[in-house]
C-alpha cells in the first residue's frame, strides 16, 4: 500500500473519536462499528501498563479475509486496500472469525459483513480517512511508511502482515501494588472470562454434528455390509443429509446468494465443506440404489474428506489451535464414533480409552476455564459406558457425548480480534508475574 | 456543500473550535480547524457525535404537555404559550412575580442567553440562584491569592519540565491538553499524577499518588514545609511578590512528611519521590482539577496546592503557572466568576435567595412569597445538583415547572411544559472559554427541525402575550439578521469584526500569552497572598493555606468519588446512541480487596446507599483505585439507571458558594 494507517499507543487515550468519526462518514453506528478501540489492563492492575489500541482493517498483505471468503466479496483496490463488496457477500460470517482484528463486522439488519474502506472515498480535504483526521492526539494517522514497520508481538506482528506501523506503550508504570493473592486470582478469571468465543454459533454445532454422525453412520453401513441387520439405510442418511444442509443453509445472512458459497475453491475450506457436504448427501442418494463397493468407498471418501475440510475450516480461524489433541475436532469425533458403532470390542477399547485420556489432557489444560468440568466427565463416561452396554441406547448415549464434546470445542474456540490478542498477552504477563 | 466554522458551547475547558459541514441544509461531516491552535486536532468523541445530537430521533422537537395520568401530548406553541402566559398571569396575580424561580445551567454557552434576565426583569423580577456547582471554592482561593484566574495560552504547557496533574485528568476532561503534555513528555518532561484512581491521564506518569479523599492540602503543605526546609524554593521570587511567606512557613511546620503520610495514607517514600521531581525540575506547571474542591475544606486545599508553584517562583513564565481557570476570554461579562456567585450580586429587582448548594432546602424554605413555578432552562437539576431525593421534595411542592430541553432528560421529566430547545447549529452565538484563549463563533447552519424555536424567540412570544412587547415584533434577537446585528455590535465594542470571526477565532487583545508575567497582582496588596486577610474576612478561614479535615459520616464503609468521564459533559451526551453503545449503563468501580469481602464480584449487581438515598448497578473491579473509595460516573440519568446525585449531600464548600458535594459516603453490598 502507498499509505498505511501509523499508531502509536503512546499518544492514543481510548477516547473513540475515531470510531465516532468513522460512524459519521461511513455510516456504521448501530453497533455495527467498523473502528474498535481495545484496551490492555482495563481493570487497571497496578502491575501492569494500561494502554489502548483503535483499529480497524489494516489492509493485511496476505489478507485472510479475502483468502477464505468462500463467496469472493473481497477484493484488493489499486491502492492496495482490502475492499469488500456486499452485494457479494452471503453473510456466513467467516471472515468476521478470520480476520485476527475481527475488522469485518456483521451488520444483523442488512444481513451481509461490511468493513474499513480506508476511506477511498474522500470527504475531506485532506485527503485523509475520517478517523485518522479526527483524532484529538494524533495517535493515529496515515502515511506513507518507508522505514520497517514496527510491530507488537502478538499483536500486529503476526503472519496477517498488517499494514500498520505500530509504536509499541513505552512507560515503565510505577505504581506500589498491594493487590492480594485472591484479587490476583479474580483478575486472571475476569480475562479469561472476557474472550470473543463462537458460543452462539448454534446452527454451526447442529451442521458439524449430525454430518460427523452421518459420515461415522455411513463408513458403519459400509463396512457392517451384510453382517448385521441395518436398522437405517442411506435415504434415511440422505434425508438427514438434505436436513443438515437446510439448516446450514437458513443461518445464512443472504439465503438468495447461496450459490456463490462455493465459488473460492481454490483458496477456501469453508467453499470446499460446503460442496464437498452437497457432494456426499448426493453420493449418499445414490448409492442408495447402486449397490456397488467402488460407489461406496467413493462416498466414504468424500465423507472422511468432508470431515476433514470441516476442520480445516476451523482450523484456520485460529491457527494455535492442535485439532489432533483438541477432543471435540470433528476427525476425532467421527474415529471414536464410527469405532464404537462397528463394536469390535478390542478396538473400541483401544479408542476409548484413548479418547478418554485426550478429553482429560483437554480438561487439564483448560482447567481455568473449566468450570463446566462436570459435563466433560460425563461425556468421558459415556465413551467408557458405550463399551460395556451394547444396546440401542449405545448411539444415544453417543450423540449425547458428540453433542457436548463439540458444544465444548465452539464454547472454548477463540475467534481473535484485537482485544483478544491483548488479552492473550495480559495473561501470559499476568501468569509470568503473579505468585500464587 | 459548504464547511462552517464554529466551536462547540459545551461547559467544558477545550470548547473546541472545528468546522462543520453541510449539504442541502443538513450536517454530513465534522472536521477540524487548524486555526484554533488549542484544539487543532479536532473536537472530542462528543463533538464527534453531534450529528447523532441534532438529528437522534428521541430528540424533543414539538412543545409537550403533560396531561392527568402523566404522559407527554404534543401541542402547538400557540397553546403552550397560551398556557405559560395563563399560568405566569395567575401566579404573578396571586403571589408575585418572586414565586417565580428561574433556574439556568451551563448547558449551552452564548451571550444570547442573557435576554432571559431582560425576560424576567420584565416581568418583575424573579427568584435567582446564587453559588455554583462546579469551581467556585477554587476559583475564590486563587483569586485570594493570585487576584486573577488567568493562565498561560494552553500551548505554553508544553515548555513544562514538570506538569503535575493534581486532581485532573484531562485525556478524559480536556483531551487537547493531554496533546500538549504528550508533546512535553516526548520532550522530555516528567509528570505526576494525584488521583484516587489510576485515570486515562496518568498512564505515561513518572509518578502516581493517591490521598484519602479530602486529604491533598496536608499533602501539599508537607511538600512546601519540605521545599522550605530544604531552601529548594525560590527566595527572590518569594521577597518580590509574596506576601505571608514568613508566616506561612512557620505555620506548617508541623507538616512533616510523615504526618502527611500518615493523614493521605501514602507511602513516605512517594512523597520524598514527589519532592525529588519537584527540587530536580525548572519549570513546573501544576494542573489542578476541579474535583478536589467539591469538598467542605475545598477552598483551603486549592490555597495549599498553590503553594507549590508559588514558594519554587513557578509563576509568570513560560512553562510554569496553575492552570486552574483561565477567564482571559470572558470579555463580555461586567463581573466574572466567582464574584458574579455571591448572593448579594443581584439586581434589585430580582430575589437571589437560593443556593445552589443547598437548593433544596433553600426552595422548599422561600416565603413571602413561596416557589410556585420554576422555568429551567439549560440544566438538568435532577441529576446534577446534590440530594436528588430531597429536591424531588422540593418540585413537588411548585404549582407548575416549564422545562427547555433537547431531550427528556429526568428533569424534563418532571416539567409541565416541556420545550423543545435548539442546538448550537440552529441559531449563531459567540462562545467564550475558561482554558482556550479565543473568542469563536457558532455559526447558525441549519434550519432548527421541527417545531423547535430558539429562547430568543420563545421569550419574544411570551413577552408579546403577556403585553410587554412594547409594539416590536420581537422583543429580542431572533431572526437571523436581528442576532447578526445584535453580535456584531458586541463584538465590535471590543474591536473584533464578526465576519472575520466566521473565518477563524480571534484571541483578544488583552490575554496574556503568559499569565502574570508582568507581575502585577490584581489583591489587595497587589502581591501574590499566602497570608489573605480577606480570605479571613469574607469566608472566616484561616489567613493562611491550612489542611482542615472533612468530617466524615463513618456509619458508612466507602467514599465515592463522581468523576466527570470522557463521553458526557455532566449529564449530556450519555443518552445518544453513538455514545451509549460504548457506555450503556453506569458501573460504580471499587478496589476487589474491598469487595471481594462483601462477596461482590466483578460484574456483580449491587446496591449502594448511605441515609439520602440509594442506586442499584453494576460493579466493577479496579484494581489501582483507592482502596476505601468507590467511583461512579458523573452525569448518569435516573431513568439510565443510577444518577450519583442520589446519593450525595448539600452543603457548601469553604469559600465562593461552591457545592461540597463531594463529601460523600455510601455503603455497598451485593444484591
Ligand atoms: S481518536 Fe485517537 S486517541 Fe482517541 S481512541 Fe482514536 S486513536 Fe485513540
Ligand atoms: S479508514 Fe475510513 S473506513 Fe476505515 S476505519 Fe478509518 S474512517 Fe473508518
Ligand atoms: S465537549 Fe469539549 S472537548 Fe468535546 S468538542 Fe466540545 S469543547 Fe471540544
Amino acid at each position: 500500500m502507498d499509505r498505511q494507517f501509523i499508531f502509536d499507543t503512546n499518544r492514543c487515550a481510548g477516547c473513540r473519536a475515531c470510531v465516532v468519526a468513522c460512524a459519521n462518514k461511513n455510516n456504521n453506528a448501530n453497533n455495527n462499528y467498523w473502528r474498535k478501540v481495545s484496551e490492555y489492563n482495563s481493570n487497571n492492575h497496578p502491575l501492569f501498563p494500561v494502554f489502548y489500541i483503535s483499529m480497524a482493517c489494516n489492509h493485511c498483505d496476505t489478507h485472510p479475509c479475502l483468502t477464505n471468503c468462500p463467496a469472493k466479496a473481497y477484493s484488493i483496490d489499486s491502492n492496495g486496500a482490502v475492499i469488500h463488496d456486499s452485494e457479494k457477500c452471503i453473510g456466513c460470517r467467516y471472515c468476521t472469525w478470520i480476520c485476527p482484528y475481527n475488522a469485518p463486522v456483521f451488520n444483523g439488519k442488512t444481513a451481509v459483513v461490511s468493513k474499513c474502506t480506508s476511506c477511498t472515498d474522500n470527504l475531506f480535504e485532506s485527503g485523509n480517512p475520517a478517523c485518522t483526521e479526527a483524532c484529538p492526539l494524533s495517535a493515529l494517522t496515515y502515511s506513507t511508511c518507508n522505514s520497517k514497520k514496527d510491530t507488537m508481538s502478538g499483536v500486529t506482528g503476526n503472519k496477517a502482515k498488517p499494514n500498520i506501523k505500530f509504536s509499541e506503550f513505552k512507560t515503565r508504570h510505577t505504581i506500589g501494588n498491594d493487590v492480594s493473592k485472591r484479587a490476583n486470582r479474580a483478575f486472571i478469571d475476569s480475562i479469561l472470562k472476557r474472550g470473543n468465543k463462537l458460543k452462539e454459533e448454534i446452527p454451526l454445532l447442529v451442521f458439524t454434528v449430525l454430518f460427523i454422525v452421518i459420515v461415522a453412520a455411513t463408513i458403519f453401513n459400509t463396512l457392517a455390509n451384510n453382517n448385521i441387520t441395518k436398522s437405517y439405510n442411506n435415504m434415511h442418511l440422505f434425508g438427514a443429509g438434505i436436513i443438515t444442509m437446510l439448516i446450514s443453509f437458513l443461518h445464512l445472512g443472504k439465503k438468495q446468494r447461496s450459490f456463490r458459497a462455493i465459488l473460492n475453491l481454490k483458496q477456501s475450506w469453508l467453499s470446499r465443506e460446503i460442496l464437498l457436504s452437497g457432494l456426499f448427501t448426493g453420493l449418499l442418494f445414490i448409492t442408495y440404489f447402486i449397490t456397488n463397493i467402488i460407489a461406496d468407498i467413493i462416498t466414504v471418501s468424500v465423507g472422511i474428506t468432508l470431515i476433514i475440510s470441516i476442520d480445516m475450516v476451523y482450523l484456520r480461524i485460529n491457527n494455535k489451535i492442535n485439532m489432533l489433541i483438541k477432543a471435540g475436532s470433528a476427525s476425532f469425533i467421527t474415529i471414536i464414533i464410527t469405532a464404537i458403532i462397528i463394536s469390535n470390542t478390542i478396538s473400541t477399547a483401544i479408542i476409548s480409552s484413548l479418547a478418554s485420556v485426550i478429553i482429560t489432557i483437554d480438561i487439564i489444560r483448560n482447567y481455568k476455564i473449566n468450570s463446566k468440568a462436570l459435563f466433560r466427565t460425563i461425556s468421558i463416561l459415556s465413551i467408557l459406558a458405550c463399551n460395556i452396554i451394547e444396546n440401542n441406547y449405545t448411539i444415544i448415549l453417543l450423540i449425547t457425548f458428540t453433542i457436548i464434546e463439540r458444544a465444548w470445542f465452539y464454547y472454548t474456540l477463540p475467534v481473535l480480534s484485537t482485544q483478544e490478542l491483548l488479552n492473550k498477552n495480559l495473561l501470559k504477563e499476568s501468569n509470568k508475574m503473579f505468585v500464587y | 456543500m459548504k464547511w462552517y466554522v464554529t466551536a462547540c458551547p459545551r461547559n467544558c475547558y477545550s470548547s473546541c473550535g472545528f468546522r462543520v459541514k453541510s449539504d442541502n441544509g443538513r450536517i454530513i461531516g465534522i472536521d477540524k480547524l487548524s486555526s484554533n491552535i488549542a484544539t487543532q486536532n479536532g473536537p472530542c468523541v462528543k463533538g464527534q457525535s453531534y450529528i447523532n445530537r441534532v438529528y437522534n430521533p428521541e430528540r424533543v422537537t414539538e412543545p409537550l404537555l403533560k396531561d392527568k395520568d402523566g404522559l407527554f401530548k404534543e401541542i402547538s406553541w400557540e397553546k403552550a404559550i397560551d398556557i405559560i402566559t395563563d399560568k405566569i398571569n395567575d401566579t404573578i396575580n396571586k403571589y408575585g412575580s418572586k414565586s417565580i424561580f428561574y433556574l439556568a445551567g451551563s448547558g449551552m454557552s452564548g451571550i444570547l442567553n442573557g435576554f432571559a434576565y431582560d425576560f424576567w426583569k420584565q416581568l418583575g423580577g424573579v427568584t435567582l440562584s446564587y453559588g455554583n456547582l462546579c469551581w467556585p471554592a477554587g476559583l475564590e482561593a486563587t483569586r485570594l491569592t493570585l487576584g486573577d484566574n488567568k493562565h498561560n495560552h494552553p500551548w505554553d504547557i508544553e515548555n513544562a519540565d514538570l506538569i503535575i496533574l493534581w486532581g485532573k485528568n484531562p485525556a478524559e476532561t480536556n483531551i487537547h491538553q493531554m496533546d500538549f503534555i504528550y508533546n512535553a513528555i516526548d520532550k522530555g518532561a516528567k509528570l505526576i499524577s494525584i488521583d484516587p484512581r489510576r485515570t486515562k491521564s496518568s498512564h505515561r506518569s513518572s509518578l502516581k499518588l493517591s490521598p484519602k479523599q479530602g486529604t491533598d492540602a496536608a499533602l501539599a503543605l508537607a511538600i512546601s514545609a519540605e521545599l522550605i526546609k530544604t531552601g529548594d524554593i525560590d527566595n527572590n521570587f518569594i521577597d518580590a511578590h509574596v506576601k505571608g511567606f514568613d508566616s506561612f512557613a512557620d505555620s506548617i511546620k508541623h507538616c512533616s512528611i510523615e504526618w502527611a503520610s500518615e493523614i493521605c495514607d501514602i507511602p513516605v517514600g512517594d512523597i520524598n519521590s514527589m519532592i525529588d521531581i519537584i527540587v530536580n525540575s525548572n519549570k513546573i506547571s501544576v494542573v489542578p482539577g476541579y474535583g478536589m474542591q467539591r469538598y467542605s475544606n475545598g477552598g483551603q486545599t486549592i490555597r495549599s496546592i498553590l503553594t507549590i508553584p508559588i514558594i519554587t517562583g513557578n509563576i509568570g513564565k513560560s512553562g510554569t503557572g496553575w492552570y486552574y481557570a483561565n477567564l482571559q476570554s470572558y470579555i463580555f461579562d461586567d463581573i466574572k466568576e466567582p464574584i458574579s456567585y455571591r448572593p448579594d450580586i443581584c439586581d434589585p429587582d430580582f430575589r437571589r435567595t437560593i443556593s445552589t448548594p443547598n437548593i433544596a432546602v433553600d426552595m422548599i424554605n422561600q416565603n413571602s412569597p413561596e416557589l410556585k413555578i420554576a422555568w429551567i432552562e439549560r440544566a438538568n437539576p435532577l441529576t446534577q445538583y446534590p440530594d436528588t431525593n430531597m429536591l424531588l421534595d422540593a418540585f413537588q411542592k411548585l404549582d407548575f415547572i416549564i422545562v427547555s430541553e433537547q431531550f427528556m432528560t429526568d428533569t424534563a421529566m418532571s416539567a409541565d411544559i416541556v420545550l423543545p430547545a435548539k442546538t448550537m447549529f440552529e441559531q449563531s452565538d459567540i462562545v467564550s472559554s475558561y482554558w482556550n484563549p479565543y473568542i469563536q463563533i457558532r455559526q447558525k447552519i441549519i434550519d432548527p427541525p421541527g417545531n423547535v424555536k430558539t429562547e430568543t424567540e420563545v421569550y419574544s412570544l411570551l413577552a408579546k402575550n403577556i403585553g410587554l412587547h412594547n409594539g416590536n415584533e420581537f422583543l429580542y434577537p431572533v431572526t437571523d439578521i436581528q442576532v447578526d446585528n445584535y453580535l456584531s455590535s458586541v463584538l465590535s465594542e471590543k474591536g473584533i469584526d464578526y465576519n472575520e470571526l466566521k473565518k477563524a477565532p480571534v484571541i483578544h487583545s488583552s490575554v496574556e500569552e503568559i499569565a502574570f508575567s508582568d507581575y502585577i497582582f490584581n489583591t489587595k496588596s497587589g502581591k501574590i497572598e499566602l497570608w489573605s486577610d480577606e480570605a479571613k474576612a469574607l469566608w472566616d478561614v484561616s489567613e493562611l493555606p491550612k489542611y482542615v479535615p472533612i468530617d466524615d459520616d463513618l456509619d458508612y464503609n466507602f467514599a465515592i468519588i463522581s468523576p466527570n468521564s470522557h463521553d458526557k459533559i455532566h449529564s449530556q451526551f450519555g443518552n445518544l446512541d453513538i455514545i451509549s453503545d460504548h457506555n450503556p449503563v453506569p458501573i460504580v468501580y471499587g478496589h476487589p480487596d474491598d469487595l471481594i469481602p462483601l462477596n461482590i464480584k466483578d460484574g456483580s449487581l449491587v446496591r449502594v446507599y448511605n441515609s439520602r438515598g440509594e442506586i442499584y448497578l453494576k460493579c466493577r473491579y479496579d484494581y489501582s483505585i483507592k482502596k476505601g473509595c468507590l467511583s461512579l460516573d458523573n452525569g448518569w440519568w435516573m431513568s439510565q439507571g443510577a444518577s450519583i446525585n442520589m446519593l450525595s449531600k448539600s452543603g457548601f464548600t469553604d469559600m465562593g458558594y461552591g457545592a461540597a458535594l463531594h463529601n460523600n459516603r455510601v455503603s455497598i453490598e451485593k444484591l
